[in-house]
Protein backbone atom coordinates (compact mmCIF):
# COMPACT_ATOMS: atom_id res chain seq x y z
CA UNK A 1 0.00 0.00 0.00
CA UNK A 2 2.72 2.92 0.94
CA UNK A 3 4.67 1.81 -2.32
CA UNK A 4 1.26 2.49 -4.37
CA UNK A 5 0.81 6.04 -2.30
CA UNK A 6 4.66 6.91 -3.10
CA UNK A 7 3.29 7.77 -6.56
CA UNK A 8 1.88 11.25 -6.18
CA UNK A 9 -0.56 11.09 -8.42
CA UNK A 10 -2.18 8.11 -6.76
CA UNK A 11 -1.25 9.92 -3.19
CA UNK A 12 -3.85 12.84 -4.74
CA UNK A 13 -6.20 10.02 -5.52
CA UNK A 14 -6.19 8.25 -2.58
CA UNK A 15 -6.18 11.75 -0.24
CA UNK A 16 -9.11 13.39 -1.89
CA UNK A 17 -11.36 10.90 -0.54
CA UNK A 18 -9.12 9.77 2.51
CA UNK A 19 -8.97 13.39 3.99
CA UNK A 20 -12.55 13.92 4.63
CA UNK A 21 -13.52 11.39 5.70
CA UNK A 22 -10.75 11.35 8.57
CA UNK A 23 -12.11 14.51 9.01
CA UNK A 24 -15.81 13.63 9.84
CA UNK A 25 -14.54 10.52 12.11
CA UNK A 26 -12.21 13.56 13.98
CA UNK A 27 -15.29 15.59 14.43
CA UNK A 28 -17.72 12.99 15.81
CA UNK A 29 -15.48 11.28 17.95
CA UNK A 30 -13.65 14.65 19.32
CA UNK A 31 -17.45 15.71 20.20
CA UNK A 32 -18.74 12.84 21.51
CA UNK A 33 -15.68 12.35 23.79
CA UNK A 34 -15.40 15.72 24.72
CA UNK A 35 -18.78 16.07 25.85
CA UNK A 36 -18.19 12.61 27.71
CA UNK A 37 -15.20 14.61 29.31
CA UNK A 38 -17.05 17.77 30.30
CA UNK A 39 -19.94 14.99 32.01
CA UNK A 40 -17.73 13.44 34.06
CA UNK A 41 -18.06 13.39 37.98
CA UNK A 42 -15.04 15.32 39.65
CA UNK A 43 -11.69 13.88 40.60
CA UNK A 44 -11.89 12.57 44.45
CA UNK A 45 -8.11 14.39 44.34
CA UNK A 46 -8.35 16.74 40.94
CA UNK A 47 -11.58 18.05 41.24
CA UNK A 48 -12.98 19.61 38.17
CA UNK A 49 -9.47 19.99 36.90
CA UNK A 50 -10.23 16.42 35.65
CA UNK A 51 -12.22 17.84 32.86
CA UNK A 52 -8.72 19.13 31.49
CA UNK A 53 -7.44 15.93 30.89
CA UNK A 54 -9.89 15.25 27.69
CA UNK A 55 -7.64 17.35 25.95
CA UNK A 56 -4.19 17.72 27.26
CA UNK A 57 -3.80 14.22 27.17
CA UNK A 58 -5.15 13.39 23.53
CA UNK A 59 -3.03 17.09 22.29
CA UNK A 60 0.38 15.12 23.97
CA UNK A 61 -0.13 11.60 22.06
CA UNK A 62 -1.01 12.89 19.16
CA UNK A 63 2.03 15.75 19.24
CA UNK A 64 4.37 12.26 19.76
CA UNK A 65 2.22 10.76 16.94
CA UNK A 66 3.22 13.50 14.77
CA UNK A 67 6.59 12.98 16.05
CA UNK A 68 6.77 9.26 15.20
CA UNK A 69 5.10 10.48 11.89
CA UNK A 70 7.97 13.17 11.11
CA UNK A 71 11.00 10.77 12.23
CA UNK A 72 9.76 8.07 10.33
CA UNK A 73 9.06 10.12 6.97
CA UNK A 74 12.25 11.61 7.25
CA UNK A 75 14.23 8.26 7.71
CA UNK A 76 12.60 6.98 3.91
CA UNK A 77 12.94 10.20 2.65
CA UNK A 78 17.03 10.09 3.85
CA UNK A 79 17.38 6.11 3.01
CA UNK A 80 15.06 5.95 -0.52
CA UNK A 81 15.55 9.57 -1.62
CA UNK A 82 12.02 9.98 -2.05
CA UNK A 83 10.13 13.69 -2.94
CA UNK A 84 6.75 12.10 -1.45
CA UNK A 85 8.41 11.66 1.99
CA UNK A 86 10.13 14.47 2.14
CA UNK A 87 7.18 16.42 1.28
CA UNK A 88 5.22 13.89 4.03
CA UNK A 89 7.94 15.33 6.99
CA UNK A 90 7.84 18.79 5.86
CA UNK A 91 4.08 18.85 5.97
CA UNK A 92 3.84 17.06 9.44
CA UNK A 93 6.03 19.56 11.46
CA UNK A 94 3.86 22.18 11.52
CA UNK A 95 1.10 20.35 13.30
CA UNK A 96 3.16 18.49 15.45
CA UNK A 97 4.37 21.51 16.83
CA UNK A 98 1.04 22.88 17.40
CA UNK A 99 -0.30 19.79 19.11
CA UNK A 100 3.18 19.90 21.36
CA UNK A 101 2.31 23.49 22.03
CA UNK A 102 -1.68 22.82 22.66
CA UNK A 103 -0.69 19.96 25.31
CA UNK A 104 2.42 22.30 27.16
CA UNK A 105 -0.02 24.84 27.66
CA UNK A 106 -3.26 23.00 28.54
CA UNK A 107 -0.37 20.96 31.25
CA UNK A 108 0.27 24.25 32.32
CA UNK A 109 -3.11 25.59 32.96
CA UNK A 110 -3.56 21.93 34.87
CA UNK A 111 -0.56 22.43 36.88
CA UNK A 112 -0.90 25.89 38.54
CA UNK A 113 -4.21 24.44 40.48
CA UNK A 114 -2.58 20.94 41.30
CA UNK A 115 0.62 21.73 41.87
CA UNK A 116 0.81 25.45 42.74
CA UNK A 117 3.47 26.27 39.91
CA UNK A 118 2.73 26.58 35.84
CA UNK A 119 6.22 25.31 35.03
CA UNK A 120 8.53 22.93 37.20
CA UNK A 121 11.93 23.01 35.44
CA UNK A 122 12.98 20.43 36.86
CA UNK A 123 10.43 18.32 36.05
CA UNK A 124 11.28 15.67 33.37
CA UNK A 125 7.95 15.27 31.81
CA UNK A 126 7.86 18.77 31.57
CA UNK A 127 11.14 19.27 30.22
CA UNK A 128 11.53 16.71 27.66
CA UNK A 129 7.73 17.80 26.54
CA UNK A 130 9.51 21.40 26.05
CA UNK A 131 12.25 19.63 23.68
CA UNK A 132 9.99 18.27 21.94
CA UNK A 133 8.26 21.19 20.84
CA UNK A 134 11.33 23.08 20.29
CA UNK A 135 12.40 20.15 17.74
CA UNK A 136 9.22 20.77 15.69
CA UNK A 137 10.39 24.16 15.72
CA UNK A 138 14.01 23.66 14.96
CA UNK A 139 13.18 21.50 12.54
CA UNK A 140 10.80 24.21 10.32
CA UNK A 141 13.65 26.75 10.66
CA UNK A 142 16.50 24.89 9.48
CA UNK A 143 14.67 23.93 6.70
CA UNK A 144 13.49 27.44 6.35
CA UNK A 145 17.08 28.87 6.55
CA UNK A 146 19.14 27.31 4.05
CA UNK A 147 18.44 28.23 0.53
CA UNK A 148 19.23 25.44 -1.34
CA UNK A 149 16.00 23.04 -0.93
CA UNK A 150 16.96 20.00 -0.94
CA UNK A 151 20.02 20.41 1.62
CA UNK A 152 17.87 22.28 4.31
CA UNK A 153 15.39 19.26 3.62
CA UNK A 154 18.50 16.83 4.51
CA UNK A 155 19.76 18.74 7.30
CA UNK A 156 16.30 18.92 9.01
CA UNK A 157 15.42 15.16 8.59
CA UNK A 158 18.74 14.11 10.14
CA UNK A 159 17.90 16.75 13.23
CA UNK A 160 14.55 14.67 13.32
CA UNK A 161 16.10 11.01 13.30
CA UNK A 162 18.52 12.80 16.35
CA UNK A 163 15.31 13.70 18.18
CA UNK A 164 13.64 10.59 17.67
CA UNK A 165 15.58 9.37 20.76
CA UNK A 166 13.27 12.17 22.84
CA UNK A 167 10.01 9.79 22.07
CA UNK A 168 11.26 7.25 24.89
CA UNK A 169 12.44 9.84 26.85
CA UNK A 170 8.84 11.12 27.32
CA UNK A 171 7.50 8.23 27.62
CA UNK A 172 9.59 6.90 30.67
CA UNK A 173 10.62 10.11 32.04
CA UNK A 174 7.98 9.47 34.68
CA UNK A 175 9.37 6.25 35.22
CA UNK A 176 13.08 7.01 35.14
CA UNK A 177 13.17 10.18 37.53
CA UNK A 178 10.94 11.63 40.15
CA UNK A 179 8.38 13.86 38.63
CA UNK A 180 5.63 16.05 40.15
CA UNK A 181 3.66 15.25 36.35
CA UNK A 182 2.04 12.00 37.92
CA UNK A 183 3.21 8.58 36.30
CA UNK A 184 1.68 6.25 34.00
CA UNK A 185 -1.81 5.27 34.85
CA UNK A 186 -3.07 3.98 31.35
CA UNK A 187 -0.46 1.92 29.77
CA UNK A 188 1.61 0.55 32.36
CA UNK A 189 2.31 -2.77 33.62
CA UNK A 190 -0.99 -4.88 35.22
CA UNK A 191 -3.42 -2.46 33.48
CA UNK A 192 -5.03 1.24 33.34
CA UNK A 193 -5.53 2.92 36.93
CA UNK A 194 -8.01 5.16 35.34
CA UNK A 195 -11.75 4.68 36.15
CA UNK A 196 -13.31 3.50 33.30
CA UNK A 197 -15.95 6.67 32.88
CA UNK A 198 -12.79 8.52 32.63
CA UNK A 199 -10.94 5.90 30.09
CA UNK A 200 -13.85 6.07 27.58
CA UNK A 201 -14.20 9.46 26.76
CA UNK A 202 -10.52 10.01 27.05
CA UNK A 203 -9.90 6.97 24.00
CA UNK A 204 -12.26 9.11 22.36
CA UNK A 205 -10.71 12.12 22.35
CA UNK A 206 -7.47 10.63 22.00
CA UNK A 207 -8.50 8.93 18.57
CA UNK A 208 -10.73 11.70 17.53
CA UNK A 209 -7.35 13.82 17.76
CA UNK A 210 -5.09 11.42 16.01
CA UNK A 211 -7.49 11.25 12.73
CA UNK A 212 -7.54 15.09 12.93
CA UNK A 213 -4.02 15.29 13.03
CA UNK A 214 -4.07 12.42 10.03
CA UNK A 215 -6.75 14.33 7.66
CA UNK A 216 -4.63 17.39 8.05
CA UNK A 217 -1.90 16.22 7.77
CA UNK A 218 -2.70 14.49 4.38
CA UNK A 219 -4.57 17.74 2.76
CA UNK A 220 -0.86 19.25 3.86
CA UNK A 221 0.93 16.92 1.69
CA UNK A 222 -1.61 17.87 -1.01
CA UNK A 223 -0.60 21.36 -0.88
CA UNK A 224 2.98 20.47 -0.39
CA UNK A 225 2.32 18.50 -3.76
CA UNK A 226 1.00 21.29 -5.64
CA UNK A 227 3.76 23.93 -4.01
CA UNK A 228 6.35 21.92 -6.09
CA UNK A 229 4.36 21.52 -9.15
CA UNK A 230 3.49 25.12 -8.95
CA UNK A 231 7.44 25.84 -8.48
CA UNK A 232 8.52 23.17 -11.61
CA UNK A 233 5.75 24.69 -13.65
CA UNK A 234 7.10 28.52 -12.89
CA UNK A 235 10.63 27.64 -13.68
CA UNK A 236 9.96 25.44 -17.08
CA UNK A 237 8.08 29.42 -17.80
CA UNK A 238 10.77 31.52 -17.12
CA UNK A 239 13.24 29.05 -18.84
CA UNK A 240 11.38 29.12 -22.13
CA UNK B 1 -39.63 9.35 26.70
CA UNK B 2 -38.47 12.39 25.97
CA UNK B 3 -36.34 15.12 27.59
CA UNK B 4 -37.29 18.61 28.21
CA UNK B 5 -35.70 21.94 27.49
CA UNK B 6 -35.33 22.04 31.05
CA UNK B 7 -33.64 18.59 31.39
CA UNK B 8 -31.51 19.74 28.40
CA UNK B 9 -30.53 22.90 29.80
CA UNK B 10 -29.33 21.07 33.20
CA UNK B 11 -27.67 18.83 31.82
CA UNK B 12 -25.72 21.50 29.59
CA UNK B 13 -25.43 23.68 32.42
CA UNK B 14 -23.67 20.23 34.27
CA UNK B 15 -21.04 20.02 31.68
CA UNK B 16 -20.24 23.19 31.96
CA UNK B 17 -19.34 23.29 35.42
CA UNK B 18 -15.67 24.22 36.64
CA UNK B 19 -16.19 25.35 40.15
CA UNK B 20 -13.37 27.35 41.75
CA UNK B 21 -10.85 25.91 39.04
CA UNK B 22 -13.36 27.72 36.01
CA UNK B 23 -10.52 29.93 35.39
CA UNK B 24 -8.12 27.19 34.46
CA UNK B 25 -10.27 24.64 32.75
CA UNK B 26 -11.98 27.08 29.74
CA UNK B 27 -8.91 28.33 29.02
CA UNK B 28 -7.66 25.66 28.36
CA UNK B 29 -10.56 24.19 26.51
CA UNK B 30 -10.36 27.85 24.75
CA UNK B 31 -6.30 27.02 23.89
CA UNK B 32 -7.04 23.96 22.26
CA UNK B 33 -9.66 25.77 20.21
CA UNK B 34 -7.40 28.53 19.03
CA UNK B 35 -5.04 25.40 18.19
CA UNK B 36 -7.36 23.61 15.88
CA UNK B 37 -8.97 26.73 14.29
CA UNK B 38 -5.70 27.85 13.28
CA UNK B 39 -4.24 24.32 12.15
CA UNK B 40 -7.73 23.85 10.14
CA UNK B 41 -7.49 27.43 8.66
CA UNK B 42 -3.79 27.21 7.50
CA UNK B 43 -3.71 23.51 6.26
CA UNK B 44 -7.25 24.58 4.01
CA UNK B 45 -6.00 28.07 2.62
CA UNK B 46 -2.53 26.68 1.74
CA UNK B 47 -3.76 23.88 -0.17
CA UNK B 48 -6.15 26.14 -2.22
CA UNK B 49 -3.57 28.54 -2.87
CA UNK B 50 -0.80 25.77 -4.37
CA UNK B 51 -3.55 24.40 -5.85
CA UNK B 52 -4.90 27.39 -7.91
CA UNK B 53 -1.00 28.44 -8.48
CA UNK B 54 -0.92 25.04 -9.45
CA UNK B 55 -3.85 25.03 -12.44
CA UNK B 56 -3.30 28.52 -13.60
CA UNK B 57 0.59 27.79 -14.73
CA UNK B 58 -0.60 24.08 -15.51
CA UNK B 59 -3.53 26.27 -17.71
CA UNK B 60 -0.85 29.10 -18.87
CA UNK B 61 1.23 25.87 -20.27
CA UNK B 62 -1.46 24.47 -22.45
CA UNK B 63 -2.16 27.50 -24.32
Amino acid sequence: MFAALANPHRFLAFSRWAAPILAVVATGLIAWGVWLGLNVPPDYQQGETVKIMFIHVPAAWTSMLAYACLGGSSFISLVFRHALADAAAKACAPLGAAFTGMSLVTGSLWGRPMWGAWWVWGDARLVSVLVLFLLFLGYLALRASIDDEAKGARAAEILALVGLINLPIIKFSVDWWNTLHQGDSIMRAGGSALAPVYMTPLLLAGAGFSAAFGAMWLVRIRAEIWRRRANSLALQAALA
Amino acid sequence: MTTSPTDAHAVVAGALTAGKYAAYVWPAYGVTLVGFVWMILDTVLRARTWRRKADRLEQARGH
